[in-house]
C-alpha cells in the first residue's frame, strides 16, 4: 500500500513536471510508459523486503516490476480509451466508470503480476495465482479508488487526491498478493517469515 | 460567390452562432487565465478540446460560449480536470439544463489536464497536451467571466458544462 501510494505520487509529480516540455517531442504514449516505469520502480522497492528469500537479486525484482507496470499502464491507457468511447455514455455512470476503471486496473495488475511472476515462479508452488490475484487486486483497487474519490466524494481523501488514489489501489493489490504469499508460506515453500508490506 | 467567399461567410455565421449570443457586461480583468486577448467580445476556441478524454461522453452544443457568474465550489478530479461549480448571473441561466439540479443548479466548468491524471485512460491524452490552461484558477467566491466549449455531459444527467474552459478573468464590480 505504501509502495503504491508513493509510486503514484512520485509518478504523478514526475508527469506533471515533465509532460509539458517533453510531450511534444516524445508523444503521449511514451509518457505513459515512463509513468509506469516510475510507479513500478517505487512499488518494486517497497515490496523488496517482503518477497520470498531467494527471490533473486533485488534488481531483477525492481526491473520486472517497473517493466510490468510500464507495459500494464500503456495497454490500460489504450484499452481504457477504446472502452470509454465504445460504452454508451447514457449508461449508468457507476456501471460505466466501474467497467472502464476496473478493466484498466486489471490490465495494470496483470502487467505487474506477470512480470513479477517471472521472478517468483521458481519459489511459489502456486505462482500462477500471483498473476490472477494481481489482476484482481488491480481491478478492485482502481474501481474502489474511482468509487471512493468520485462517487462518495469524501472531502479528506479528495483534498489528498494523489496519495489517496495510490493508497486505495495499493491496499487492494497488496492484500491480494499477500494471499498468495501466505498460502505459499503455509505450504512451506521457501516463504517462511515473509512479511507483506505492499 | 466563390467557394472561398462561401467558406468565409459560413465561418462567420458559425462564429456568430457560437459566440454572438452571449454578452459580457464587464470584462476588465485584474486576474485571468488562458491565452491573451481574452477581454474582448469575440469568443474563440483554443486547442484544448482535443485533449478531452473520452470525447463521446460530451455532446457539443456550441464551440465557444462566454458566461459570467460566481464560483461556488472547486475540486480536483482523478482525470486531471478541475471541477468548478459556477452560479451563473441571470442572463446566462438559460444555458442550464434540468440535469444541473444535481449540481445545485450551477454550471459545471472544467479546465482539462490541469493536474496530471490518475485514471489510466486519461494519462496519455493529458500527456499529449503541450499547453493546458495556464496559471491559477478562480477561487471560491470570485465573480468571473469564463469562455469555454458549451456541452452536455451525457454521462451525468446531461447537465450543462463549459468543457474545456478556454480562458477566464475577474469581472470588475
Amino acid at each position: 500500500m505504501v509502495g503504491c501510494a508513493l509510486g503514484t505520487t512520485l509518478s504523478t509529480l514526475f508527469v506533471g513536471a515533465s509532460a509539458r516540455p517533453l510531450s511534444p517531442v516524445l508523444g503521449g504514449i511514451v509518457f505513459v510508459l515512463l509513468y509506469g516505469l516510475v510507479i513500478g520502480i517505487v512499488i518494486g522497492l517497497a515490496q523488496l523486503p517482503a518477497i520470498p528469500r531467494g527471490g533473486g537479486p533485488g534488481r531483477a525484482w525492481i526491473l520486472a516490476t517497473s517493466l510490468g507496470a510500464a507495459a500494464g499502464f500503456a495497454v490500460a491507457s489504450v484499452v481504457g480509451e477504446i472502452l470509454g468511447n465504445t460504452i454508451d455514455p447514457g449508461l449508468n455512470v457507476v456501471i460505466a466508470e466501474g467497467a472502464i476503471e476496473s478493466t484498466s486496473g486489471a490490465i495494470v495488475g496483470l502487467g505487474i503480476g506477470f512480470a513479477q511472476w517471472l521472478v517468483l515462479r521458481r519459489l511459489l508452488p502456486n505462482g500462477r495465482w500471483w498473476i490472477v490475484t494481481s489482476a484482481v487486486g488491480g481491478a478492485l483497487g482502481y474501481g474502489a479508488a474511482a468509487a471512493v474519490l468520485e462517487v462518495l466524494d469524501v472531502p479528506v481523501l479528495k483534498a489528498n487526491l494523489v496519495p489517496s488514489f495510490g493508497a486505495i489501489l495499493g491496499l487492494f493489490v497488496g492484500v491480494s498478493q499477500s494471499l498468495v504469499l501466505r498460502s505459499s508460506e503455509s505450504r512451506g515453500a521457501g516463504t517462511r517469515g515473509v512479511r507483506v508490506t505492499t | 460567390m466563390t467557394s472561398r467567399g462561401f467558406f468565409a461567410l459560413a465561418l462567420s455565421v458559425l462564429l456568430s452562432v457560437g459566440c454572438g449570443n452571449q454578452h459580457v457586461e464587464a470584462t476588465s480583468t485584474t486576474r485571468s487565465g488562458g491565452p491573451a486577448g481574452s477581454a474582448g467580445t469575440t469568443c474563440a476556441p483554443t486547442d484544448q478540446a482535443q485533449y478531452v478524454y473520452r470525447p463521446a461522453r460530451l455532446q457539443v452544443v456550441e464551440l465557444c460560449v462566454r458566461v459570467t457568474g460566481t464560483v461556488v465550489a472547486s475540486s480536483a478530479e482523478a482525470d486531471g480536470d478541475v471541477h468548478l461549480q459556477v452560479r451563473l448571473d441571470a442572463p446566462y441561466r438559460g444555458l442550464l439544463t434540468s440535469g444541473n439540479q444535481f449540481e445545485d443548479g450551477d454550471l459545471i466548468v472544467e479546465p482539462v489536464c490541469h493536474f496530471p491524471p490518475l485514471q489510466a485512460d486519461a494519462i496519455r491524452v493529458c500527456a499529449s497536451d503541450p499547453d493546458p490552461l495556464d496559471g491559477a484558477l478562480p477561487g471560491v467566491g470570485e465573480h468571473v467571466w469564463m469562455e469555454g466549449r458549451y456541452i452536455l455531459d451525457l454521462q451525468h444527467h446531461a447537465w450543462a458544462e463549459l468543457h474545456p474552459l478556454y480562458r477566464w478573468g475577474i469581472v470588475n464590480p
